[in-house]
């Protein structure tokens, strides 16, 4: 037998306006509540609620055989429950079907695996919280913003009690072997891997309806006879996309839902190929290897890496910049803040900031909001400068009730002498990761991988 | 007859072809034009009063401007005017918005273009590239045969007619003159010189006043024309704006109009070195007018409100930064205005003074290098950046601003630091300007100095002492730079000219 998973990303960030160097500390809001709105709506309306609804209807006609699974960014969620609210009832229904899996990532899509143990966890909590209230399911598989990984993310997430992992199949951690199969981390040997099958995945993702490949167009016959191909050479074979590919990417008049309609039909004429959720993948099929790698890994762009997200000067400055605030964050004690920085740190503010291929006008201009990688940079820099005047300035209150408190000799006193311990052992711990961070990036990799190695190491003795 | 027909046809067919392509609408929207447009008089003989008429030619002027040109230029012939003068001042294109002023007689292109003849429509359309892609398309139709010299007598009063529609259409289209620096710049020029050459006729002036490479030629055309004499007045010089790696065409019409120029103004003593230095142009012809400032565009009371606390001792807070000091740069963001320099100086000063801001206003070829650079230098957070701003963004940032610096390359004169210390910001500028030669409140440096930088810096920032004393002496100093002074000198030069 071989099982295909199917496993689709949802995510729509909260883009920021063009914030002016002027807008600082006069109360503009940091978000383009317009924009952001106006596209949740036309993406609902071109993907999510069509393709929702044929994969509905396919889950209806193969009666449980037909299994996908969805990772729902909780800033997605938010922001199609307030501006869209039909599609995520259609995500309520397939939830309901039992046919659907869900994975757990970080509420914010944010990237803080690479440098904040702290964030990283609260956020994969809260998204996992979310989850649970929304759809009444307990994720047991957790996926990374745009499926980075590296030995020191899989260690956490095994740390965390997740009992797998998706990841790039990407051929610099692959060497020769090939994607179809469960593999495992090394440094966490409780953690099952699948690894997406990039070939097969971007040939619906990013060549579907490209006319000057030799397969266009692409067929559902030919394309389920790809996939019969792998029989007897691998047990699963990944299909990781983005969502947004069916009616946003690939345009209707594409012909990519009749595809998608089409696609189980033509895979079960096959009688060894079945369709299964990601977490059924991993207990069905041994281990065959382990996967070892201290560079992240991603699924953008050629490099694999995460190039795209900082992969430059102002992307390191900007990504630093937004984590050298969390301890004056954790310290104001303030949700609102709290929400704020946690919504500055997802991962698309930076990967607009991308300057490869600036000239080319590629995938990265089709998404970027701004004019240039540098206007990006410059707006977040501005909100920064702005957040961190708020920040500031409720510090500033905080030490003043303070010293109100030590006079009065009153319990406030407790309350502020509980804050100031505990931020202060979270602080240097995500300095030390962002000094890595920085260095695993811009410097020696191998100088970076050693100390990630270290701490891998001091961790496990503790 | 019936041979004739044979070849016109395809000749006329194109033609037709042509016509319908740049469009009729524009040949309707021509007549209608001509009809509107009412010219104020151009020619005034009575307006000669004691003083001289002046044709001037700028390429900018407010309020469209890129820099210090069409700035100076109105400051100048308004304090000319103040003095008896009257100006005309011809420019590429007018936007519509411009002050008016009595005494200053803006004339532009499309002001002026229902006063040419139809020669001289069909000189300045043939000045144009596009002309002659146009008519090689249709001289390729006259290849049927014949010998050209009775193919052209067939067609020649077709011909004729195809060239004169194809002018006027070409001198209606709105980026026929644009006064822009695109690459369409040399074509421009010259349509301007061809055009200024023209209108010069219809116009009474004893001097011609040309400023900057652009209207050189203008100039010198005119000068050829009239008889009059031509004064080049230099703002910048190819060396300022390119450092050693010239465009030689620009610095050939430099080089040709600075020996041909009855006189020279250069904007300060370091322009009129580079003019003897690489240009060889002997001393005498060359004249120094320092600029002035117009102080009516400045907002009346410069408030300290939004100054920091420290510095100033006054307490009203500033809602950007409002910790910290705030260090501007004002300006082109190009190799002239020495932004590396301001970024290298500010690595240092962030190391001394942690809470110190740093504002670019402006952009160019090397803003996104700027940027890059900064960030690489782990500066991100300190440093911000406005883009482009208008004057009225420009006074904002000067009022949040604790210290301005113009760290130029080359600056023949630098008016900011002027309009900085106006509004009470203590300055910082290279000793390469010329504006350094005629203010004494200002800490001096080298542009390549960025020790000397950084440490003028730290100075000013850390010495409320010395600051207040910048702060409060440049304001006095500032509001005594004029333009009445410069425009007295240019008028004696007049006369030393027409002598």
């Amino acid at each position: 037998m071989t099982s295909i998973c199917f496993y689709f990303q949802v995510h729509q960030p909260y883009r920021l306006r063009p914030y002016h160097f002027f807008d600082i500390g006069e109360n503009v809001p940091y978000e383009d509540d317009e924009k952001n709105i106006q596209i949740i709506k036309k993406v609902s309306e071109k993907c999510y609620i069509p393709a929702t609804n044929i994969l509905l209807e396919l889950i209806e006609k193969y009666n449980g055989k037909f299994k996908i699974a969805f990772s729902l960014s909780g800033v997605f969620i938010e922001q199609a429950k307030q501006h869209y609210p039909l599609v995520i009832d259609n995500f309520k229904k397939l939830a309901k079907t039992g046919c659907v899996e869900f994975l757990a990532e970080t509420y914010y899509h944010s990237l803080s695996s690479l440098v904040s143990e702290e964030e990283f966890k609260a956020q994969v909590k809260l998204h996992t919280k979310l989850i649970e209230k929304e759809f009444n399911y307990t994720p047991a598989i957790f996926r990374n913003t745009e499926l980075i990984f590296s030995n020191h993310i899989a260690w956490l997430a095994g740390e965390m009690g997740f009992k797998g992992m998706l990841l790039e199949g990407a051929d610099k951690i692959l060497d020769w072997r090939n994607p179809n199969f469960v593999y495992k981390a090394k440094y966490a040997p409780n953690l099952k891997l699948l690894l997406k099958n990039y070939k097969l995945s971007d040939d619906i993702a990013f060549r579907f309806s490209e006319k000057s490949w030799k397969e266009y167009p692409l067929s559902s016959e030919k394309y389920a006879g790809w996939i019969h191909s792998v029989a007897g050479s691998g047990d699963v074979v990944n299909l990781f996309m983005d969502f947004e590919t069916f009616g946003e990417h690939q345009w209707e008049d594409s012909g990519i839902f009749n595809f998608l309609r089409a696609l189980p039909e033509n895979v079960f004429k096959h009688p060894d190929f079945e369709f299964l959720k990601v977490s059924e993948a991993i207990e069905k099929y041994p281990v065959v290897g382990d996967i070892d790698t201290h560079d992240p890994v991603s699924w953008a762009d050629i490099e694999r890496d995460l190039s795209a997200w900082l992969g430059n000067n102002i992307q390191n400055e900007a990504f630093r910049g937004i984590y050298d605030l969390q301890q004056k964050v954790y310290d104001s004690d303030n949700k609102k803040l709290l929400e704020v920085f946690r919504r500055l740190q997802t991962s698309d503010h930076f990967y607009y900031m991308c300057t490869k291929y600036f000239n080319d006008g590629d995938v990265h201009k089709y998404f970027n909001p701004f004019e240039s990688p540098y206007d990006a940079y410059i707006y977040y820099m501005n909100v920064l400068q702005d957040f961190r005047q708020k920040l500031d300035a409720k510090t500033k209150q905080i030490n003043k009730s303070a010293k109100v408190s030590k006079t009065t000799k009153k319990s406030t006193l407790k309350k502020t002498k509980s804050v100031k311990p505990k931020t202060s052992t979270g602080y240097k711990k995500s300095q030390f990761t962002t000094e890595i961070m920085v260095e695993n990036n811009i410097k020696s990799k191998g100088q970076a991988s050693n100390i990630l190695n270290n701490k891998v190491e001091k961790v496990k003795k503790v | 007859m019936y041979i004739n027909d044979l070849i016109l046809t395809p000749v006329i067919n194109k033609y037709v072809n042509i016509v319908n392509w740049i469009s009729l609408s524009s040949l309707l929207n021509f007549k209608i034009y001509k009809n509107i447009i009412t010219i104020k008089k151009l020619v005034i003989g009575e307006m000669r009063k004691m003083g001289k008429n002046v044709l001037m030619i700028s390429w900018e002027y407010p309020p469209r401007i890129t820099g210090g040109l069409g700035v100076a230029s109105k400051g100048l012939a308004v304090a000319l005017t103040k003095l008896g003068n009257s100006v005309f001042m011809l420019l590429p294109k007018l936007t519509g918005k411009e002050e008016e002023i009595p005494g200053i007689h803006l004339i532009d292109f499309k002001k002026t273009r229902h006063l040419l003849s139809e020669d001289e429509i069909q000189e300045l359309a043939v000045k144009t590239s596009k002309f002659k892609y146009y008519a090689e398309q249709i001289s390729t139709y006259g290849q049927f045969g014949e010998t050209p010299s009775s193919f052209f007598l067939k067609v020649s009063s077709a011909w004729h007619d195809l060239l004169k529609n194809i002018s006027h259409k070409l001198i209606l289209k709105e980026d026929f003159l644009t006064g822009n620096y695109s690459n369409r710049v040399y074509d421009e020029i010259n349509i301007f010189a061809t055009w200024a050459a023209m209108i010069s006729k219809k116009l009474d002036f004893d001097i011609i006043h040309a400023h900057d490479w652009m209207t050189y030629k203008a100039g010198l055309a005119i000068a050829k024309i009239s008889k009059k004499p031509v004064i080049c007045h230099v703002h910048s010089t190819e060396f300022d704006r390119s450092g050693d790696k010239v465009n030689q065409y620009v610095f050939d019409i430099e080089n040709n109009a600075f020996h041909s120029a009855n006189m020279n103004i250069a904007v300060s003593e370091f322009t009129k070195n580079i003019l003897i230095r690489r240009y060889s142009v002997q001393p005498d012809k060359i004249k120094t007018v320092h600029n002035g400032v117009d102080f009516t565009q400045v907002i009346e009371e410069p408030s300290y409100k939004q100054k920091s606390k420290k510095i100033t001792g006054i307490s009203k807070k500033r809602k950007i930064a409002p910790k910290d000091k705030i260090v501007t740069f004002v300006g082109r963001i190009t190799f002239q205005k020495g932004p590396d320099y301001f970024v290298r100086a500010a690595k240092k000063v962030i190391e001394e003074i942690p809470n110190t801001r740093f504002v670019m206003a402006g952009t160019g070829d090397m803003y996104y290098r700027i940027i890059d650079m900064a960030a690489g230098m782990g500066m991100g957070s300190y440093f911000h950046y406005t883009g482009f701003l208008k004057n009225e963004g420009v006074i904002k940032l000067y009022n949040i601003s604790d210290l301005y610096i113009m760290p130029s390359v080359s600056e023949p004169f630098g008016i900011t630091p002027l309009e900085a210390m106006l509004h009470k910001v203590p300055v910082i500028i290279s000793k390469q300007s010329g504006v350094s030669e005629i203010i004494q409140n200002a800490i001096k440096v080298d542009f390549w100095d960025i020790n000397q930088i950084a440490n003028s810096i730290i100075y000013v920032l850390k010495n409320p002492k010395i600051y207040k004393k910048m702060l409060e002496e440049g304001y006095t100093e500032a509001q005594k730079i004029n333009w009445i002074t410069p425009a007295e000198k240019v008028n004696s030069i007049y006369g030393e000219v027409l002598r």
